[in-house]
């Protein structure tokens, strides 16, 4: 299983843009989520958008949907039976007057926000499938961010798949210790379990960061600050017609939907 | 001694500790000439790591630690430069590829220093061409270096360094942590540094390496120089390398044990090549047969069986990882499973306890079905010591540590205080019992981890890469507690690279390759098919090779039974 929020390497138009570029994409994308009452469709929408210009069919994220199926069937189940009124679509008698309402209109918001949440969920993990955090990175420090904390974002991001990796091998330890704690949808023992593969995880997590940071310092990450040297990029990072295609498409599409909004057209 | 310019590096009476404490380097004096090759050997705790750090300049400026004394780059004292500069001047490559290479793609990854010292785009694009082709590695150019073999790693992680042409370079056991055919790679691309004019400085723990391509060996024990010879001295001074507890190349102990007995070779064999020389001359065209070894074998009690198993990891890799994998294996029994990585060891060690279901097939453990069963009942018939040991310490004491097992499984208080005494009196870690895990040593936390899991009595105990990053003498303590588990009852597996090992101790071998057994017999039948095995990139235990090269079938496979092997046979021979 690819770890969750990965970089996909392959060469695809979404691939070929620049960060900032799909930066902006994906935040249009979520004010249009919640200016549009069909989130469904827009939540069908990118993942067909990841597959036909991202090469990424929704199979190579599948864990990601499964993991979002609860949250969707959960805020939607607590608006039809806690948040709607009448009118009910279905009415289970208990005791008496006492009876399970199932309503039509908590039914509905609750798949809208469900949608909602889960097309936010759907739209980050395109960026992150597609934008490599060094190119991340790199374009910040071309915007004028600091270098060495525009890296650090970047290495961030690439550590975070590495974790990820160690969190399940030391899920797999606690089991060969006997514990299933953090297989646990109990929350009594799934906690005490988190708790103790801190302290393993975080232990690795600072080993490795302290001896990476060691080896970017031999590879002379200080050497520009301490001598004078101007650092150079060997990628070329800039801004192509399509990333201004791009931009401007998203942000015409933005304009409009606020108009049609505002208009009570949609 | 006075400072010359040329010297690469030089130490003027250098003493270093750590808040004052006890001297972890002391009085250490000697110069190393610009283009030499020097390998530096020890003993676990010798003080090896803290003397490379010291040379590299990473102590004191980003170690803190208290120095006495001066030490020279280049002629400059490292105390007036800061890191950055050193760093112009010395390259590190550490033992571990995963903590050296931070950039996504390799060829971000080899550029980036170029990157750090202000390189025109051009010049990084010609070097960079230049180092993966010297290298070998120009094929990697756009691999991701998360994916890449430890073998490949390590060579991006050279090539990252040397790109830049340092003038010392600084190897920190660069093949401790990759498999057999990594550590080909990896050699390989050393030699070709070696050609240049760089001053390569390299602790290993294989002693073979250095042998045959070292100018000069400086042994440390306890931070002192005890000895600083060109390797052909070596034979020399056995008598100290034995009481400094170095473990010499299998072939030189083989050298030393037949002069023991009387029986000279004339002088002591280099690397293997020079042994198969020595020893050919000395065999004048005889041939011997080794007599079969008595496995101990006593129980024929089938007590694991694996049925048909194959396994496919799920898209978006979906690879075959293993194919229709069929094996009984006796209880008692010291099994061994060998082969390059990405054969399918590791996924087989899971699929039989149960960490992963089979694509197809079925793993029985007295004849139940270990993926049917609850994870209580399974852990006490069949459990695994993961690789890392960092990652299996849950508690803040080695005993607690060790008791959380058994206190997961509901046992009484007294039967865990039984358990819990016996393994850590077992693998010597009860004087260790009140103090956090993570102050032990590497090797101590590996026989922790083995603790750990044998404190809950498994039937069956499978552990991957017992020994790996370790000097061998802890190799061969944590295989000595796996015998003497052996020994109690228990059914060991593990999965290894290290074919000495094998051959010493195990009773029968798997290799793998591709997801399916190549060959399963014991070892003697399996180190006599050099040419099977070659497809798993896995090569016999030094002495196995040797006596394979001078025909010798059955080979033996430890230092005493070639010895008492050649012994007779030379001993017999009448010398016209």
């Amino acid at each position: 299983m690819r770890p969750l929020y990965t970089f996909s390497a392959l060469e695809s138009p979404l691939h070929r843009l620049d960060p900032r570029t799909k930066l902006m994409f994906v935040l249009c994308y979520l004010f249009v989520t919640f200016l549009l009452p069909y989130p469904w469709v827009l939540f069908i929408l990118i993942m067909a958008i990841i597959w036909v210009f991202g090469g990424i069919s929704p199979i190579d994220y599948y864990p990601f949907l499964v993991l979002m199926l609860p949250l969707i069937i959960g805020i939607t189940l607590v608006h039809t039976l806690f948040v709607g009124d009448f009118p009910y679509f279905l009415t289970i008698p208990i005791v008496g007057d006492l009876a399970i309402h199932f309503s039509s209109e908590g039914l509905r918001n609750g798949a809208i926000l469900a949608f909602r949440l889960a097309t936010m969920g759907v739209a980050f993990t395109m960026f992150a499938m597609t934008t490599e955090p060094f190119h991340l990175g790199m374009a910040f420090y071309r915007s004028g961010l600091p270098y060495k904390i525009a890296f650090m974002f970047a290495f961030a991001l690439r550590l975070y798949p590495l974790i990820q990796e160690e969190f399940i091998v030391i899920q797999n330890a606690l089991r060969a210790r006997s514990s299933n704690a953090l297989n646990s949808f109990n929350p009594i023992k799934f906690f005490p379990g988190l708790a103790i593969s801190a302290v393993p995880l975080s232990l690795g997590a600072i080993r490795r960061s302290q001896e990476i940071a060691l080896a970017m310092e031999m590879r002379g990450l200080s050497i520009p600050e301490s001598t004078g040297i101007v650092r150079k990029l060997y990628r070329v990072i800039e801004f192509k017609s399509v990333d201004y295609i791009v931009m401007a498409g998203s942000l015409l599409a933005l304009v409009v939907i606020v108009v049609l909004r505002l208009t009570g057209v949609v | 001694m006075t400072v010359t310019y040329h010297d690469a590096i030089q130490l003027k009476g250098v003493s270093l500790s750590y808040d004052g404490g006890q001297d972890i380097l002391r009085n250490l004096n000697f110069a190393i000439r610009p283009g030499e090759f020097v390998g530096v050997v020890g003993a676990p705790a010798s003080g090896k790591t803290t003397f490379l750090n010291l040379i590299a300049g990473i102590i004191p400026h980003y170690e803190p630690a208290i120095i006495k004394g001066q030490i020279f780059i280049q002629g400059e004292d490292t105390q007036t430069l800061n890191l950055s500069k050193i760093a112009q001047r010395v390259g590190v490559v550490s033992q571990d590829p995963e903590n050296q290479l931070f950039n996504l793609l390799v060829k971000d990854e080899v550029v980036w220093g170029l990157e750090n010292r202000g390189y025109e785009v051009c010049e990084m694009e010609g070097l960079l061409t230049d180092t993966l082709a010297f290298f070998n590695i120009s094929t990697l150019r756009e691999r991701i270096t998360y994916d890449l073999s430890g073998g490949e790693k390590q060579r991006v992680a050279l090539a990252a360094t040397y790109v830049s042409r340092p003038n010392i370079l600084i190897l920190d056991n660069p093949t401790s942590q990759l498999d057999p055919a990594g550590s080909v790679m990896v050699i390989e691309s050393i030699k070709r540094i070696l050609q240049g004019h760089q001053t390569v400085i390299m602790v290993e723990d294989k002693i073979d390496e250095l042998l045959e391509h070292a100018d000069r060996l400086l042994f440390l024990h306890n931070g002192e120089i005890v000895l600083d010879v060109p390797p052909k001295e070596l034979g020399q001074h056995v008598e100290i390398l034995h009481k400094i507890g170095i473990r010499l190349p299998e072939v030189i102990q083989l050298e030393h044990q037949l002069q023991t007995q009387g029986v000279s070779l004339g002088r002591m064999p280099l690397h293997m090549n020079d042994a198969v020389m020595l020893f050919r001359e000395r065999l004048n065209g005889r041939s011997a047969t080794m007599a079969a070894k008595q496995r101990s074998q006593s129980n024929t009690d089938t007590q694991l069986v694996i049925s048909d198993v194959s396994f496919i990891y799920p898209p978006p890799r979906t690879i075959h990882a293993l194919q229709n994998i069929n094996l009984a294996v006796q209880r008692g029994s010291f099994l061994a499973i060998i082969g390059q990585n990405g054969s399918g060891k590791t996924t087989l060690a899971r699929c039989v306890s149960g960490y992963l279901k089979p694509t197809h097939g079925k793993v029985t453990v007295n004849g139940t079905n270990v993926h049917q069963l609850r994870l209580q009942e399974r852990v006490q018939l069949i459990s695994y010591v993961f690789q890392n040991p960092d990652h299996q310490i849950f508690k803040d004491t080695v005993r607690k540590d060790v008791e959380f097992g058994p206190e997961n499984l509901g046992w009484s208080a007294g039967k865990i205080t039984e358990h819990t005494d016996r393994v850590l009196r077992m693998l010597s870690l009860d004087r260790y019992a009140d103090i956090h895990p993570f102050r032990l040593s590497q090797g101590n936390r590996q026989r922790l981890a083995i603790a750990s899991i044998a404190a809950m009595a498994p039937q069956i105990l499978i552990i991957d890469e017992p020994t790996t990053g370790q000097d061998p003498v802890h190799a061969r303590q944590v295989m000595d507690l796996l015998k003497a588990l052996q020994a109690e009852g228990t059914t060991i597996i593990v999965v290894t690279h290290a074919m000495n090992l094998v051959g010493e101790y195990c009773d029968r071998v798997i290799a793998l390759s591709d997801g399916q057994i190549l060959i399963d017999d014991t070892p003697e039948q399996v180190f006599s098919h050099p040419e099977i095995l070659e497809k798993t990139s896995v090569v016999p235990p030094p002495v196995a090779q040797l006596a394979l090269l001078l025909g010798i079938t059955p080979p033996p496979l430890t230092v005493d039974e070639a010895a008492k092997l050649f012994g007779e046979l030379f001993s017999s021979y009448k010398y016209p």
